[in-house]
């Protein structure tokens, strides 16, 4: 047997400066926002300000927001950056994240809905433009378990998805006046899509746990923080038994 | 040339559902049933927060997975029946606690039926849920109990629950629902007896159970042992929770109760389909496509439903007309894709013959060494089958394997142009049994794959032989002819050439004298020529001092005051001619590249002899080699080439911190 190091995998070809330029721009642009918002947020909690908002803080325009917004984008920027080709479930969950931005503006679009969406997707499209190399996000099995897990998803966000934008359009208070309401569609289009990514494309199986557990957050802070208890706790078990279901499922696969 | 046909065990036709089978499936819809109509009488009544409900949710979660788990064994299980039977009567009995509980809330008088209900209510709980501790704990997992002496802990368990069960029906309390009602017949004297007399009978069942249980565990390994160690951590927890009963809020408690019990089918249910227990993996294989599909559908209809509602403004008719025929048109490739998925979940790719023959072909195509076949083939009949192991060998003598081999053995020929090249044994998936017959199937079509490129191999590995034995006779031809060269023509050469000089000093005459110097002359260029041609057959230091002292002579040529060269030499036998040219010939180009290329401060030769190997390494603290080059233009394929000649195995390892040479050659073969 003959082997010659390093041979099992050709190196990444290191990026031109230009290339490097342009990731780090669109990087730094598509970046504002959710690191302002996020870094923010920290702020709000650490220091307990604006309390009556505290669900929000953890959830919609907080804390979940951000993990799944820069969960996406950071990983692209760091493969573009090396010249590597991004993973797909980092892809997937950042084209998750921009398509969820698109409906939530077009159910909500007032109150800078629309604005919001516009520039997530125009810095979102700015980054894909930049980088060395395309993701690869190919659908394939149907995945008997992730799938009933993301379609009852599907089946409880969108009466929540529906009623929280109406809420939205409404202005009726505070909380609507902060977009409150169309942060909250916002994420739960997001996880609600990044579900469905994992059930039906094999390389971004692991999305899978991203979600159950977005969803078992968002029902925990809406049952703790919020009168609602019904929605909260269905959210709660259906995220916690989904992250238990898929969690164990990828330890096994990795062995 | 037909393959022989492979032996597999008969297929046998399944029987008719037989009596027992009726009775079970019919169990099982009795108490789900019962569940469902306890849920609507609750429901309807709006008795759940009554405190005579209190209790309701473990009966309703005992009532609704033990009957199903229970049947799913007993219709399906082998030599299991026992545990499918318990598991069908708590959970029955716990359906009709619940059933009878929700019939006398919901009675509006208190009628001789109402009052029935309710003295039934009070007693069946006891034979849903004391089982669950005492009984099968000692039955599980295969129906028997761990010895004979245990028969008798089983029956005063049994008589138990019997005694308990009766002491609590004739125990004097009411039933709080629409009306306040009394038992038909109550006696506390003769309840408190039953009782007094039946907790310590099932204490010691409970008590009893769970040492069944560590019995078991110590006395299993394996696959038995994995299956015992999931309900054991179950019914762990239960007992737990019922300790912690008096501690717990309400509701937490009865929640976790009713949590806690449903552990127990989960556990069982996790020993099926994770360890293969009982021979349920087709039933559970269906149900969860089944299930799957179930969920699919309902979370397509409601989600289609909200969207379509929330667009046409509440016209709640259309959107539910259109979201079931969005469903509708869903069911046939859903269906399709779950199933598929859920056959691989559980038996890889096998039912996707086309996806694993293209996989396999993609691989041998990617591969460009046919050395890697071998084991390109074991890899992907564990990898695309989930098969336990794969051992591939060929009539050559060269081995391959994959997986860890857990069950009896199956052969698969591989075959090429009428010939056997050797052969595949596979095991089956861990639990398994034996291996089914479409695993077998496949496997055979991937050896069909595989055996041209094997054949290829095959045919390497001659050219490969004949070619270490070319080189090793050439070698040794060469150390022979050089040294009658050296021994004899030179020595008769160097000879000739004193008696020419002692008969020039002899003679007077001038001419004669010039003759004879240029004659002089003329051998001592033969003798270099001849010196020259026989330094490049073979190194003349392997012949003059051996190749451990070779070896330390060129690291001492090498040393610098910038660069030490470390040699570590163990003492070699004599060895072949190839061996002893190849090594040393390695070893100077190792040396050259890490004196010239490497900027080096450190280099280490190590040469010894190992299981009838001779490993050479030489590794450096330099700069690696250069990435832009891969190694080209070193030496690195000479290298490589000298060590194939003999059949040896060459290795280089480079990075920043370094680079390492490392060279096995077998002493034995050349």
């Amino acid at each position: 047997m003959t082997t010659l190091a390093p041979t099992d995998r050709p190196a990444p070809t290191r990026p031109s400066a230009l290339r490097r330029t342009a990731v780090a721009g669109t990087g730094v642009l598509a970046g504002l926002f959710p690191t302002v918002w996020t870094a923010g947020t920290v702020v709000e909690l650490a220091t307990g300000a604006e309390r009556d908002h505290l669900y929000h803080q953890v959830t919609g325009q907080g804390l979940l927001l951000g993990a799944l917004w820069l969960g996406g984008l950071l990983p692209l920027l760091v493969a573009g950056w090396r010249g590597r080709r991004p993973a797909p479930a980092a892809a997937a969950l950042h084209l998750a994240v921009m398509a969820a931005a698109v409906v939530a503006g077009a159910l909500s679009p007032g109150n800078g809905g629309l604005f919001v969406a516009a520039f997530v997707v125009l810095t979102g499209a700015l980054v894909w433009t930049a980088l060395p190399l395309r993701p690869r996000i190919t659908p394939g099995g149907l995945d008997p378990v992730l799938a009933p897990l993301a379609l009852a998803a599907a089946a409880l966000f969108v009466p929540f998805v529906v009623s929280e934008s109406a809420l939205q359009r409404a202005m009726g208070n505070k909380h609507a006046e902060f977009s409150h309401y169309f942060d909250m569609t916002w994420i739960g289009v997001a996880l609600v899509l990044a579900a469905v990514a994992a059930a039906t494309v094999p390389a971004t199986r692991r999305l899978g746990l991203w979600a159950m557990l977005g969803i078992a957050v968002v029902g925990g802070a809406r049952y703790a923080l919020t009168p609602e208890t019904t929605w909260s706790l269905a959210a709660l078990a259906l995220g916690a038994v989904g992250a238990a279901v898929t969690g164990m499922r990828l330890a096994r696969r990795a062995g | 040339m037909r393959r022989p046909a492979l032996s597999f065990p008969t297929v046998m036709r399944r029987p008719a559902p037989s009596a027992q089978s009726w009775a079970a499936g019919g169990l099982g819809v009795v108490g789900v049933a019962a569940c469902l109509a306890a849920v609507a009488l609750h429901t309807a009544t709006g008795s759940w927060g009554l405190p005579s409900a209190a209790e309701a949710p473990v009966d309703l979660a005992v009532g609704l997975a033990y009957p199903l788990m229970g049947a799913l064994v007993v219709l399906h299980g082998r030599g299991s029946r026992p545990v499918g039977w318990l598991l069908l009567g708590a959970g029955c009995a716990a359906a009709l606690a619940a059933l009878t509980t929700a019939l006398a809330m919901a009675a509006d008088e208190p009628t001789a039926a109402a009052r029935t209900a309710a003295q039934l209510s009070s007693a069946l709980w006891v034979p849903g849920f004391l089982p669950l501790f005492a009984l099968l704990p000692l039955a599980y997992p295969d129906g028997l109990l761990p010895g004979r002496l245990w028969r008798v802990l089983r029956a005063a368990t049994v008589a138990g629950i019997a005694l308990f069960t009766v002491g609590m029906a004739l125990y004097p309390e009411q039933v709080q629902g629409r009306v306040r009602l009394d038992k038909l017949v109550v006696s506390e004297p003769l309840a408190q007896v039953l009782v007094t007399v039946a907790v310590p009978l099932v204490l010691a069942g409970v008590a009893g159970g769970l040492a069944a249980l560590v019995v078991r565990l110590r006395r299993a390994s394996g696959l038995v042992r994995r299956q015992v160690v999931v309900p054991l951590v179950a019914v762990a927890v239960l007992v737990l929770d019922v300790v912690l009963q008096g501690v717990l809020p309400s509701p937490a408690d009865v929640l976790s109760q009713a949590v806690a019990v449903a552990l127990v089918p989960v556990a069982i249910g996790i020993a099926v389909t994770r360890h293969r227990l009982y021979d349920l993996d087709l039933a559970v294989c269906r149900a969860l496509a089944g299930v799957s599909l179930a969920v699919c559908l309902s979370g397509v209809y409601l989600t289609a439903f909200g969207v379509l509602r929330a667009a046409l403004a509440d016209r709640t008719a259309i959107a539910s007309g259109l979201a079931a025929a969005l469903t509708g048109l869903l069911v046939l490739p859903l269906g399709t894709r779950l199933a598929r998925g859920v056959d691989r979940l559980f038996y890889g790719d096998r039912a996707d013959r086309y996806l694993v023959l293209s996989a396999f072909s993609a691989t041998l195509r990617e591969r460009l060494d046919v050395a890697e076949v071998p084991q390109a083939v074991c890899d992907a009949i564990v990898s695309s089958l989930r098969l336990g192991s794969a051992e591939l060998v060929l009539g050559s003598g060269r081995r391959a394997s994959a997986g860890v081999a857990g069950g009896p053995g199956t052969r698969v020929p591989l075959q090429h142009r009428g010939a056997e090249l050797g052969s595949v044994t596979v095991t089956p998936r861990p639990g398994e049994r034996e291996l089914d017959e479409r695993d077998a199937e496949l496997v055979a079509a991937l050896a069909d794959s595989a055996a041209p490129a094997v054949a290829a191999l095959q045919l390497t590995d001659s050219l490969q032989q004949a070619r270490e034995g070319l080189v090793a006779a050439r070698e040794e031809e060469r150390r022979r002819v050089r040294r009658d060269l050296h021994d004899g023509v030179g020595a008769a050469l160097a000879g000739v050439r004193l008696q020419m000089e002692s008969a020039r000093d002899l003679v007077e005459d001038p001419l004669a004298g010039k003759l004879l110097d240029a004659a002089s002359d003329g051998l001592a260029e033969a003798v270099r020529d001849l010196r020259t041609v026989t330094d490049d057959l073979r190194p003349p230091a392997l012949d003059d001092l051996g190749l451990a002292a070779s070896l330390r002579t060129l690291a001492d040529r090498l040393r610098t005051p910038g660069l030490e060269v470390g040699v570590d030499v163990s003492p070699l036998p004599p060895l072949p001619a190839a061996v002893d040219v190849a090594c040393y010939r390695i070893a100077a180009e190792a040396l050259a590249n890490a004196v010239r290329h490497a900027r080096a401060r450190r280099v280490a030769l190590c040469v010894r002899l190992d299981g009838g190997e001779l490993q050479l390494s030489v590794s450096d603290d330099g700069v690696g080699l250069p990435q832009e080059r891969g190694g080209r233009g070193i030496g690195l394929e000479s290298m490589r080439q000298r060590t194939e000649e003999v059949g040896g195995r060459f290795e280089i390892a480079s990075g920043s911190s370094g680079t390492s040479v490392r060279a096995a050659l077998p002493v034995e073969a050349a």
